[in-house]
């Protein structure tokens, strides 16, 4: 019996992964998170001003007044304030939940998953204060409701120490809510992008257009046309790279691979393999996210 | 070769993003005083505030009048696509545009 109770735990051993192989692909999740968010952040925070700068442009080509309250209307707005806390508190919590799920997969699990569960615990109290001053009419208000409400329970049962129901439970979130809100989060992205666009599309006729009307006037002044050509090579190399500049969206696509694979590999067996093809799944959502935070780095 | 299937409503802000496009590379051969002109700044105008509204609003994909006027927007589009790059059918390039602006209109007036 004893033999029997030695060869199985010298198995269990052979098979396990060692607590510190964990820790690796757990801090990565986390710092790539983190340039997502960032980015996020600034993709969202900007969206308001885009619209507002396109406003003052627009009346300026049209020689139309500018009143103060023209530029505090809603209506100049994509994201209001409440509906911005919503998004950013999302994605916040949507990382420390991918945090827990991998603590949870580890085989110190009970050790490790405190942390994270109680690291998921603040941002879920957050997501879910942000969530009562959301219009009802946001979209992702409903998909994050459920997903903080599934996300709680999995932090309470990570608190009780219940590792194999919490990770169950937390697997369900993934498949059921998770998905869903990455691309809720994928899609406002995408119209960011699109405002963006036409934007910088709208600049580019001004900028011809300062050049045209200097060429036509009477006495054409060299240094004007200059200087117009100027603005419309900064204005045209903008445009070429506007399909690099989508922001956060490559992230949060990176993110979204990124998380399938912890789903997958909490899943799975936990063999080598399975550790190997999540390491490289974090390897591609790190490089995914290095070129963001380099662009974000440009930004500033 | 038209593909009737409607469209998403990423699909159709994207769409109408290709438009502004279009016209913006249209209208920047005429002068600003230009008559035809002037009425492609108008349309871009038009189609820029639908855009930003519908950028901010929620919009229901699944309802019948949607998913018909989507299909209607789709084959005007494709009207407009034959004629906006060439600057010498202008003329009809706006008889189309007043067509798909209205149709996005009626898409519009299903916001909330």
């Amino acid at each position: 019996m004893k033999i029997f109770n030695l060869s199985f735990l010298l198995a269990l051993l052979v098979g396990c992964v060692s607590p510190a192989t964990y820790q690796e692909p757990i801090i990565r999740f986390q710092q790539a998170s983190t340039v997502v968010i960032e980015a996020a952040r600034i993709d969202y925070g900007s969206a308001n001003k885009l619209e507002r700068d396109a406003f003052i442009d627009q009346q300026v080509t049209k020689q139309s007044k500018i009143i103060l309250d023209d530029l505090r209307n809603e209506k100049l707005r994509v994201l209001d304030g409440d509906q911005l806390a919503v998004r950013m508190a999302t994605l916040d919590a949507l990382a420390k939940h991918g945090e827990l799920l991998l603590a949870l997969s580890s085989n110190d699990a009970p050790a490790r998953a405190k942390d994270a569960a109680n690291s998921l615990d603040d941002a879920i109290l957050k997501l879910n204060s942000s969530l009562g001053n959301a219009p009802p009419s946001d979209k992702i208000k409903s998909n994050a409701g459920g997903f903080a409400t599934i996300a709680a329970e999995v932090t309470k049962l990570a608190l009780e120490a219940k590792i194999v129901d919490a990770l169950n439970k937390a697997i369900f979130a993934s498949d059921n809510q998770v998905k869903d809100l990455i691309r809720l989060l994928k899609e406002d992205m995408s119209v960011l992008y699109e405002r963006q666009r036409a934007k910088l599309s709208n600049e580019r006729v001004a900028a011809t257009d300062t050049f045209n009307i200097e060429l036509e006037s009477q006495k054409p002044s060299m240094e004007k046309l200059k200087n117009a050509a100027t603005k419309i090579k900064v204005t045209e190399d903008s445009w070429e790279k506007l399909p690099l500049l989508l922001g956060a969206g490559p992230g949060i696509d990176a993110m979204q691979r990124a998380h399938l694979e912890l789903v997958r590999y909490a899943k799975s067996k936990k063999e080598p393999q399975d550790l190997n093809d999540l390491n490289s799944a974090i390897d591609n959502f790190v490089s995914s996210v290095r070129i963001i935070a380099d662009a974000i780095k440009s930004i500033h | 070769m038209s593909n009737l299937t409607s469209l998403t409503s990423i699909e159709l802000i994207r769409l109408i993003g290709n438009v502004i496009v279009e016209i913006d590379v249209l209208r920047s051969n005429f002068s600003r005083e230009d008559n035809n002109r002037k009425k492609l700044d108008n349309f871009r105008d038009q189609l820029d505030t639908i855009q930003r509204k519908l950028a901010r609003s929620v919009i229901d994909e699944n309802t019948g009048e949607y998913k018909k006027l989507t299909e209607k927007l789709k084959k005007n589009n494709e009207e407009l696509n034959q004629t906006i790059n060439e600057v010498e059918k202008v003329a009809e390039t706006l008889e189309k545009l007043v067509k798909f602006i209205g149709a996005v209109e009626e898409i519009a007036k299903l916001m909330p």
